[in-house]
């Protein structure tokens, strides 16, 4: 297979998830499927950050110490209110919390990748975010 | 006056003794010099002197030939002290001009007894009670009333002719001696005890016999009164047998309670278990996860993997599966989530579980749903119920180590609906049969245990049970049943 350079040019995803070996993967795998990856470990690093590069997607963690994945999108949305999200979450309980939050899915930690990637895919090509 | 036969004493007005005659030397046991000149109260009971005064001045006021205090009971007094019962009649005499007072005394203590033995006779014959009376254990009786006869099934010369050791077989010779003796030494003037009498015809009875020892005919003698206690004894029985019910059904609703209070704590247990299940199991899955997107990326980049690479990758991958199987039963276990009911077909949820279950090629699943089961309409959460099934069947699977088969039979059984899971493995040993729904209990290498645990908390959250079904040979059967949903039932009926 080839490894798509990140350019500018690509859809970006920040990823937002406080356990480092996540996010290391993660980052992993979405560059090698040709985003460009960013990756802040905190829903106020990830805020901060949207203002100044904002994604075209974001990958986001439920549950983090201090700001949680819900006030962070809400947070994100309020200057980028188009900006698609996918929610990731290793309890069962806040999928329901997060369904009415304005995310395309709500998936369960290990979450199952074919379907997260075909997920943002399609979203973003729908949103005319060229890939 | 000598020739008299009753005692004759003759006072003077002053109430001193001024004659006797023999007889009343010989009733009093007196001599003639100890009376003369002492007063007449020397002959009455010490208790009845200073009366007898006042009685003996009255008379002399006003004389007349009369029977002393008739409609009294009186008693003389013997030199000894002894009393005996007499009859007295008193006459006023004049002797030399002088005034005396002659009272002739008669011994009735004979009379008496045998009006005593009459009316005792009488009451003897009237009572419903056996009266016997004997003068020693190994001696004929001297007498039984009609209650005796009637009871024991003799005639009067029969029972005459026989001992009380007769009648009283079964007690032995101990116990009567004591019984004589403790009544001949006065320690009691009257037993009660229970005994066993026989009747002519050999049949037993139970008896209280209430013992005295008393006079007859002028002599000493037993006199036992009997009564037949054979419905006392039934009765008591009946309430011995109450008694025991009584105490079983203490027994039963003790041993309820036990059963209660042990679920109670069964139930405390599997919740602090199940809060730990859970907490763990959230915390494996993040690095899990990170192991999983690992894996993912190398899977990624294979064409980079040579052989043994690719092996080794594949080797992660199988790993993860089976820890999220793990992790994913755990979080089954600890889970608190809201029921979320409806009604909906029993073979839908078969089919989803069967589905879900990854049986693997080499176990033949039957489904043998007949056509009402099939269509039964059960109520709960659905989600949960595929769960029980899901479990059940990979349970099954295991068990018959990957190979032979499944049946998943579902039928009506009153009014609920039954699902049976049955393998055709080696079965349960009879003792386990009470561990498989324990927690953390597994028979196998791999797992933890939890699957039939949380089989049964979700059937029984849905209003249901799960049992294991002992049987002989090889092959388990779990029994899962389900409430049918009423509005369905009304409709098929």
């Amino acid at each position: 297979m080839t490894t798509p350079k990140e350019s500018l040019s690509a859809p970006s995803l920040l990823i937002v998830d406080d356990d480092e070996g996540m996010r290391r993967t993660l980052r992993r795998i979405f560059a090698a499927k040709g985003f460009r990856v960013m990756v802040t470990e905190s829903g106020e690093d990830a805020v901060a950050l949207a203002l100044v590069d904002p994604p075209s997607a974001m990958l986001i963690d439920i549950k983090m110490g201090g700001m949680d994945g819900i006030e962070t999108l809400r947070r994100v949305r309020e200057h980028h209110p188009s900006v698609l999200a996918v929610f990731m979450t290793a309890y069962s309980t806040q999928v329901g919390v997060a369904e009415g939050a304005g995310a395309l899915a709500v998936m369960h930690k290990p979450a199952d990748l074919d379907r997260l990637l075909e997920v943002l895919i399609e979203a973003m090509a729908a949103a005319g975010i060229r890939h | 006056m000598e020739a008299a036969p009753d005692a004759m004493v003759v006072i003077r007005e002053d109430g001193s003794i001024f004659l006797v005659n023999g007889q009343a030397e010989r009733t009093f046991r007196y001599s003639r010099d100890e009376l003369i000149g002492q007063p007449i109260e020397i002959l009455v009971p010490t208790q009845a002197r200073v009366v007898h005064v006042e009685l003996r001045n009255r008379y002399i006021a006003s004389p007349k030939l009369r029977p002393m205090a008739s409609g009294m009971s009186l008693n003389g007094r013997r030199k000894d002290g002894t009393e005996f019962p007499v009859e007295v009649s008193l006459s006023p005499v004049l002797i030399g001009g002088e005034n005396f007072v002659a009272s002739a005394i008669r011994d009735v203590t004979v009379q008496l007894q045998t009006k005593r033995d009459q009316s005792f006779a009488r009451l003897l014959e009237s009572s419903l009670n056996e009266i016997y009376v004997f003068a020693e254990y190994d001696e004929g009786f001297l007498h039984a009333n009609e209650g005796a006869l009637r009871n024991l099934g003799y005639s009067r010369e029969e029972l005459l002719g026989l001992t009380p050791g007769q009648i009283e077989t079964q007690d032995d010779a101990a116990a009567v001696a004591e019984r004589v003796a403790t009544l001949r030494s006065e320690q009691e003037s009257r037993l009660v005890f229970e005994t066993v009498h026989q009747r002519r015809d050999g049949t037993l009875y139970p008896v209280e016999v209430h013992l005295e020892l008393s006079e007859f005919q002028g002599r000493s003698a037993f006199v036992a009164v009997v009564q037949d206690i054979s419905e006392r004894r039934k009765l008591e029985q009946a309430l011995e047998a109450m008694n025991e019910s009584l105490q079983d059904l203490v027994e039963e609703r003790t041993s309820q309670l036990r059963d209660a209070q042990e679920a109670l704590v069964r139930k405390e247990r599997l919740t602090a278990l199940g809060q730990i299940a859970g907490g763990v199991a959230h915390e494996v899955r993040t690095p899990l996860g990170a192991i999983q997107h690992a894996a993912y990326y190398l899977r990624m980049c294979e064409d980079r993997l040579d052989d043994e690479m690719n092996e080794a990758l594949k080797d992660i991958e199988t790993g993860v599966r089976t820890a999220e199987g793990i992790v994913g039963e755990l979080l089954a276990f600890g889970r608190t989530t809201q029921q979320q009911n409806s009604a909906f077909r029993a073979a839908e949820a078969v089919d989803a579980a069967i589905a879900a279950a990854m049986v693997p090629s080499a176990v033949r699943v039957l489904r043998t749903p007949p056509s009402v089961a099939d269509s039964a309409v059960v109520f709960g959460d659905k989600g949960q119920v595929e769960r029980i099934l899901v479990n059940l069947i990979r349970n099954a699977v295991q068990a018959m180590g990957g190979e032979g088969e499944l049946e998943v039979r579902a039928a009506p059984e009153s009014g609920e609906l039954a699902i049976y899971v049955t393998d055709s493995g080696p079965g349960i040993p009879e003792a386990n049969l009470a561990l498989v729904f324990e927690p953390l209990y597994t028979s196998k290498a791999r797992g933890i245990g939890l699957g039939l645990s949380v089989a049964r908390r979700y059937a029984e959250l849905n209003g249901g049970t799960l049992t294991v079904q002992g049987r002989p040979g090889p092959g388990a059967s779990f029994r899962l049943s389900l409430p049918v949903h009423e509005v369905a039932r009304e409709v098929e009926e």
